[in-house]
Formats: structure tokens, C-alpha cells, sequence
């Protein structure tokens, strides 16, 4: 027998199958690669179905899918419960709302633990600036401070604040552009205009002081319409639902 | 040295290989994938039975007007409610729909003079549900209308038979030109309640029986679902749920998106699932099919149950199912919550749920008659409610008591509903043991049977016999209709309140077969009941008009 040449015979097949194999490995790790590349983009058919209902959208698609997990943390201070905002001792300039760190210092410990918010241009209206605590560099928006203002003066504030934040396992999100495209098919109606996506954590709040919050992008449409998107499960919601779970109002049963 | 390079080569190339192969079978991004989401999909545990849309939907209850100003009410489950919508109405055909103002008859002269009957969905029900019921065929008017009453009468005079159907949005009636029904069919129904109690009509509306009448208090066992099962039976991935507890103490599981509220020491629970509104247009009917079928996927239902009507507006939002147990509806309390499902929808899909735990078990665990008020006694409580003017409906329910030990008791009421859907009990029945004192106004053969025994009756009517009597009432129609071939009456007699009251206060009837009955009946009616039975059965002769009663149907 000729061991030399049956190795060299060797070396063909394997040489080949390495070939194949490499080749098959090479097309995976692309497929994943372009997984995450494409998601900046919408799909051919939803920017279609966009021109149709004449959707526009002016905001930015982001393009990262950063693994996030649901938070629990303790609410501490509810502002659904106040009445009336708290006042403040020392008013401060409301043009001051645009630039934190001069915020902070103006505050003066005013509200506590007022660094950890950062302002949110699309939730604020007329007179009330509002601000969204932060976990982990993105915003909880259901964790608000709101400031208001009259006559370029911040006077008073009311304030979530919360305590303890605890994160469990984290989990890749669904990509924003995947996001939009579901909402332009079922959701937003004809001639809307998105103008704002951003990554955050929603929740439903409960009447206890122990609350969960998962990663959601916050979908904000031009005439103030919002939608929360489940950042893992994808289920939509709108702003206000769930917010403050009610019971029962059909008069049914008794007495109430 | 050559072939040192060879094998050298090779050996690179079959680690090589063997790396690349391992690569590829462990770091496939499917394959890992496809692993994770058979062990995340778990089926659904089914709780409960399924239902459909076709069990949910039947009349609150059907009005027999017997000519001369007298009238019967028959609520769900009772016998001659079966008979009437269950074996005849059911199969008949509604066509040729016309449409009419509704003053085109004056229906409370109608109401006083001519035989019909009526069947009553309070706030009403739009007609593509009610086809799940009744076979109809209309125009599109007509389909898209709701209906809140159907009137099949017999004009006094003539053999015409006109059925109507009453829109319960505007003052507008649909008259059914082509309804294969009979002027023999209408004197049948009619013919139904002739022994039935009377009721008289208020100004405003509401039917008041003459006369007490007896319905059973009960109590059953339950078993509960865990607020674990449900758990796991409403949310997606039970694994990412936390579970705490608020501030009123009842315990909450969530996954951030979806919450259980878990009430009442584990009894009741609320889950919310807050959706977005869609675009699309959904048909209000359409939330019932989504109801029915989400209450089968989640928890099932535990015996009958009806639902509610409401108005348009609420049904945009709600649908709610509610409890019936044997003939009456169930009425709870703010404080124990049971006896009704209620979802919220937006759109056709389900945002809120809420229901009891509690499954009853299948037989009661004891029943006590206690007599209902009837005549005077109602009236009175009516004219003395302060909220009078609302009243929109009166109705005998069982309020739900909870029980230590894991039962449940049904204590019957007099509910009245009032303007805007809130409904109050208005009165309880009279204690057990008590039977009321008959004012005769029945036929005359029977109060000249009746002075026969008056001492005994008497008697009877204070040492709690009265129980034994009444069980001995029913006996005696329902062991006619065994004769006439309904084998199931007899055993059913005992837990149909109706047919044994309404049969009460005729001592006419005590018969041959009380003795057997009042065995059925629970130990109340054991010791006391006995020698009147007999005597009974001596001294009164069966009465012919019970018979011709029966022979009606046969």
C-alpha cells in the first residue's frame, strides 16, 4: 500500500470539507451579521404600505438592539396621588429645564434626587416640563418628575420617586425598525407622522409599592399619540391604558 | 520529509474540520433557538368547560299574558321556559320584516286583553347575536337593529297571530309578516301558565307575583383554581412573572405589560392586559365571540351563564356574563365579588378580565325553602325604596354568601335594577321555616277543599310542616306529568322552586304522590309532613284543571 498517496487522498477530501464546512460557517455568522445591520431599515413592502396610509417619519430609526431586562423597583413617592404640585421654596428660571447640570445646581436639593432624571422633550406640554428617571442610562417612562412653570419660573414639581431598582435577565430587543413596521400596519393611522422612538422601560403601575417594568420603545406620533412597544414580546400599548388599573365600572355588581 | 509535511497537513486539517463541524452543530443560531421555544411553549392548561356564544344568549325571562288582565312571569331553567323557547319558539322561523312606528297597536291595551307572550332582553340585543337563538331573516335595517322585546300575540277577536319585535334604541317595532307560528301555538304557551302564579303590573312596568312563592336556599361546596394556574394559563412565559403583593394586600403578578390582581384571599381576580387601539373597525358583536372564546381558554365556565345585555355604548367596551343557578341569577356584594365574568375590550381584544376562582360543585351540599314575598309585601317595599323612580326591573336572584369551609350559600332576593345598570337587593326572602299566610284568591274549589281541614292546616303551618305542604304541592303536578311520560320532572321538581310553589296554596292538590315528594324533599319536610300527606291523599281528590294543565303538552 502507498501510504503517501493515500495521505495525499487525505488531504483532498479533508482540505474539501473543510471548504464546505467553512463555507456553511461563513454564511451563518453573515446571516447573524446582517440581522443587525438591516434592522436601521424598514423593509421594501412597510415603506410601501408608509406611502399609502401616508405615514411619515421624521424621526430616526435606531439601529441597536442592546440586550435589556425587566426592572422592579419600590415606588417610593407617587405624583398620580398628589393633587395639587408641591411648591418650591425658591422658584428657578424655567429656561434652566434644557441644561441639567445648571438645573441641579439651581435646585439646590430642592427635589431629591433630582440627578438621576433627565428632561424629555416629547412628554412635556405647556407649562409642565417632564422628566423621566433613568435606570441604566434609558429612561423609565412611567417615573416622572414634572416641573411647572409660569411666567419663565419653575414654582413647583410633582415627583415619582423610586427606590431599590433591581434588573433580572436580560434579553436581546427587538430592533426599532421591526417595531414601526408593525405599528404601520395595524396601529397608526393614515397621514400620521412618527416623530419620535426611543427605547425605554413601560410598565402598568399597581397600587403597591413594589412595581415591574419592562424595556418598551416609546413610539411618539406627531399629534401626541404614544405607543408602547413590549421591547421582547413586541405587544403594543397605548399611552394611558393600563396605566392605573380599573375595576369594574359597568355597574355590575351590587352597589357599585 | 515530504511526507512529515503531509501528515502534519492532515492532521491540521482533520482538527480543523472537527472544529468547523463543531462550530456549525453548536453556535446555529436556530438551532439554539428552536431549543429555547420548545421548552417555553407550554399549552395552554385548559380550566374549566368551554362554552359558546349559543349558550350565553337567552331571554331574562318570558311574560305568558293570559287575556283578562292576568299575567305570569317564567324565568331561565324552569320547566315551561324550557318548553316554551327551548322545544317550540327555537324551531320557528322569523321573516319578513316590517318596520312601524311603535304606537301602531296600544300595547297596554294588548298587554290587558289579548294572549301573547313575551320574551324580554332587559337593555336589549342586537339581532346578530339573537340569531344565534332564533332563526331570522331580515333586511339589513333590520339586522343591524337591537332588540330588547319580542311580542307573539293572538288579536282578540281574530285568528291572527302578529309577532313583534321591539328596537331598543328608537320608539320603532318590527313586525314579523311571515312567522310560522300558529294561533294553536300561542294558546299552548298561553296554556302553560294557566296554573302558574298570577302577577299583576305596576304603572311603570314591573311584574309582581300575587302571591308569595317558594325558592330554595342552597349551599355548595367549591373548589378553587390557584392563583398559579391562573397565572400560568394568562401569561406567556410564567418565568419572567413576578409576583408581590400591594397595598390592599392582595397578591399581583406581572410581567411588566400584563398584571393579575389576585383578591379576595385567592377568590376573585382581575387581570389587566392593557392594549393599543387599532384602526380596523371591528363589529360590536364580534367582542362576544372573543369573550366566549378567551373565558374557554382561560378558566372555562362553570355552569350556565347569561349575557348581560347593555347598552350600545357599554358594548363597545364591555361584555359581562353572569351566573344563573337553577332558575335565578346570582347577586354578590362590593365586598365578595361572584356570580359574573366581566371583560373589557378595545377593539375585539381583551384588555381586562375578571372573574371568580370559584368553581361550585356539581350537587348541592343542602336546600331549604324559603318562601319569596309576593303581593302587598312588594309593593310596599317598592313604594317605600327611595330610589323608586329608577327602578327599571325586579327580579328574584340568590344573593352569594360566603361560607366558611369552602362553601357558598344562595340565599333567593328580590333584586330590583335601576337606571344606569346598578342593581340592589331590594328584599330578602322570609326566613326559613316560615311559610306565609295565603290570602285565598285562587279558585273557589279549592278554599271550600281547603275549610275541610283547618285546624290541620293550621297546624302544619306553625310546626314548619308548611315545607312538607309545599313540597307535596309540587308533587302532585309533577307526578301527573310522570304519568303523562315526563320521566325527569319528578326529580328535578324538588329543585325547581317554581313548579312546586306555584302549584302552592291550592289544597286541591295535595295528592297521592306528596308522600313520595316530600321524601325527595331534605330532612325539613320528614316528620311534620307526613299525616297531612296522608290525609291529603284522602280527603282531595286529584284536580282535573292540574290534568288538563298537562294534557296541554302531551
Amino acid at each position: 500500500m502507498d501510504w503517501g498517496r493515500a495521505k495525499s487522498v487525505l488531504i483532498i477530501s479533508f482540505l474539501m470539507l473543510n471548504v464546505l464546512l467553512g463555507y456553511q460557517l461563513w454564511v451563518d455568522l453573515r446571516e447573524q451579521l446582517n440581522a443587525n445591520v438591516n434592522t436601521a431599515e424598514l423593509p421594501a413592502d412597510k415603506v410601501q404600505l408608509m406611502n399609502q396610509k401616508r405615514i411619515t417619519l421624521s424621526a430616526s430609526l435606531p439601529g441597536s438592539t442592546p440586550q435589556l431586562s425587566d426592572l422592579s423597583y419600590l415606588l417610593k413617592a407617587d405624583s398620580r396621588k398628589l393633587e395639587k404640585p408641591e411648591v418650591l421654596e425658591k422658584p428657578v428660571d424655567s429656561a434652566l429645564i434644557f441644561s441639567m447640570t445648571e438645573l441641579i445646581r439651581a435646585m439646590d436639593g430642592q427635589i431629591p434626587d433630582i440627578e438621576s432624571y433627565s428632561f424629555d422633550l416629547q412628554s412635556s406640554r405647556d407649562g409642565v416640563a417632564v422628566f423621566h428617571r433613568m435606570a441604566e442610562g434609558r429612561p423609565m417612562f412611567n417615573v416622572k418628575l414634572e416641573l411647572y412653570y409660569s411666567d419663565l419660573k419653575v414654582t413647583g414639581y410633582k415627583q415619582d420617586l423610586v427606590d431599590d431598582i433591581k434588573m433580572g435577565e436580560a434579553q436581546q430587543v427587538i430592533p426599532a425598525a421591526k417595531v414601526v413596521a408593525s405599528l404601520i400596519e395595524t396601529y397608526i393611522e393614515e397621514g400620521s407622522e412618527i416623530t419620535d422612538i426611543q427605547l425605554g422601560y413601560h410598565g402598568q403601575i399597581f397600587d403597591s409599592e413594589e412595581q415591574v417594568t419592562a424595556p418598551s420603545w416609546r413610539v411618539t406620533l406627531e399629534d401626541g399619540e404614544v405607543f408602547y412597544v413590549h421591547a421582547i414580546s413586541g405587544e403594543v400599548t397605548t399611552e394611558g391604558a393600563g396605566d392605573e388599573v380599573t375595576v369594574d365600572p359597568s355597574g355590575l355588581p351590587l352597589g357599585q | 520529509m515530504m511526507e512529515k509535511a503531509k501528515t502534519t497537513i492532515l492532521i491540521v486539517l482533520v482538527a480543523l474540520s472537527l472544529l468547523q463541524s463543531y462550530l456549525l452543530a453548536y453556535s446555529m443560531p436556530g438551532l439554539g433557538a428552536a431549543i429555547r421555544s420548545e421548552q417555553n411553549y407550554v399549552n395552554p392548561e385548559t380550566l374549566g368547560t368551554a362554552s359558546s356564544v349559543e349558550n350565553v344568549i337567552f331571554p331574562e325571562e318570558i311574560i305568558l299574558h293570559k287575556g283578562g288582565d292576568k299575567h305570569t312571569v317564567i324565568y331561565p331553567g324552569t320547566q315551561f321556559y324550557e318548553m316554551i323557547l327551548n322545544q317550540r319558539i327555537v324551531g320557528r322561523e322569523f321573516k319578513g320584516f316590517q318596520r312601524s312606528p311603535a304606537s301602531i297597536l296600544d300595547w297596554d291595551e294588548v298587554r290587558k286583553t289579548d294572549i301573547g307572550i313575551e320574551l324580554r332582553f332587559a337593555d336589549g340585543i342586537s339581532v346578530e347575536l339573537l340569531q344565534k337563538l332564533l332563526k331570522l331573516e331580515g333586511d339589513l335595517l333590520f339586522l343591524n337593529e337591537r332588540i330588547d322585546n319580542i311580542w307573539i300575540l293572538k288579536t282578540e277577536g281574530t285568528e291572527e297571530i302578529r309577532t313583534f319585535f321591539f328596537s331598543s334604541e328608537e320608539d320603532i317595532v318590527y313586525e314579523s309578516v311571515r312567522a310560522d307560528l300558529t294561533v294553536r301555538d300561542v294558546q299552548d304557551y298561553v296554556g302553560f301558565g294557566e296554573h302558574l302564579p298570577e302577577y299583576r303590573m305596576t304603572a311603570d312596568g314591573l311584574y309582581i307575583p300575587e302571591e308569595p312563592f317558594m325558592a330554595t336556599e342552597m349551599v355548595f361546596p367549591y373548589e378553587t383554581y390557584t392563583p398559579e394556574q391562573m397565572q400560568r394559563s394568562l401569561f406567556f412565559d410564567s418565568s419572567t412573572t413576578r409576583a408581590f403583593v400591594d397595598r390592599s394586600g392582595s397578591q399581583i403578578f406581572t410581567d411588566g405589560k400584563r398584571g393579575l390582581k389576585v383578591e379576595q384571599g385567592g377568590l376573585w381576580i382581575n387581570y389587566t392586559n392593557p392594549a393599543a387601539t387599532t384602526s380596523n373597525e371591528t363589529p360590536l358583536s364580534e367582542n362576544v365571540y372573543v369573550s366566549v372564546n378567551f373565558i374557554n381558554d382561560h378558566g372555562g365556565w362553570d355552569g350556565t351563564y347569561r349575557l348581560m345585555s347593555a347598552s350600545p355604548e357599554e358594548e363597545a367596551k364591555y361584555v359581562t356574563f353572569r351566573k344563573y343557578i337553577e332558575h335565578y341569577p346570582v347577586v354578590d356584594t362590593p365586598a365578595f365579588q361572584y356570580g359574573h365574568m366581566q371583560l373589557t375590550l378595545q377593539k375585539g381584544v381583551i384588555t381586562e378580565y375578571a372573574r371568580s376562582l370559584i368553581t361550585l360543585g356539581a350537587r348541592s351540599e343542602s336546600r331549604t325553602p324559603r318562601w319569596l314575598q309576593g303581593g302587598e309585601t312588594v309593593e310596599d317595599m317598592l313604594e317605600h325604596y327611595p330610589r323608586r323612580g329608577e327602578v327599571t326591573a325586579l327580579f328574584p336572584a340568590l344573593k352569594s354568601v360566603l361560607l366558611e369551609e369552602g362553601r357558598l350559600m344562595f340565599v333567593p332576593v328580590w333584586v330590583v335594577r335601576l337606571a344606569g345598570g346598578a342593581e340592589e337587593v331590594l328584599l330578602e326572602a322570609y326566613p326559613a321555616g316560615y311559610e306565609p299566610v295565603k290570602t285565598t284568591q285562587d279558585a273557589p274549589d279549592a278554599t271550600e277543599d281547603a275549610s275541610g281541614q283547618p285546624a290541620n292546616a293550621d297546624d302544619e303551618a306553625q310546626t314548619g310542616g308548611e315545607i312538607g305542604t309545599a313540597a307535596a304541592d309540587g308533587g302532585n303536578a309533577d307526578g301527573k306529568a310522570v304519568a303523562g311520560g315526563v320521566g325527569s320532572v319528578a326529580e328535578t321538581s324538588e329543585s325547581d322552586g317554581q313548579t312546586a310553589d306555584w302549584t302552592l296554596g291550592d289544597p286541591g292538590t295535595f295528592a297521592g304522590t306528596a308522600e313520595e315528594e316530600g321524601q325527595a324533599e331534605d330532612e325539613h319536610s320528614s316528620d311534620s309532613s307526613d299525616p297531612l300527606d296522608e290525609q291529603s291523599a284522602e280527603v282531595f281528590p286529584a284536580e282535573p284543571n292540574a290534568d288538563g294543565l298537562f294534557e296541554a303538552f302531551e
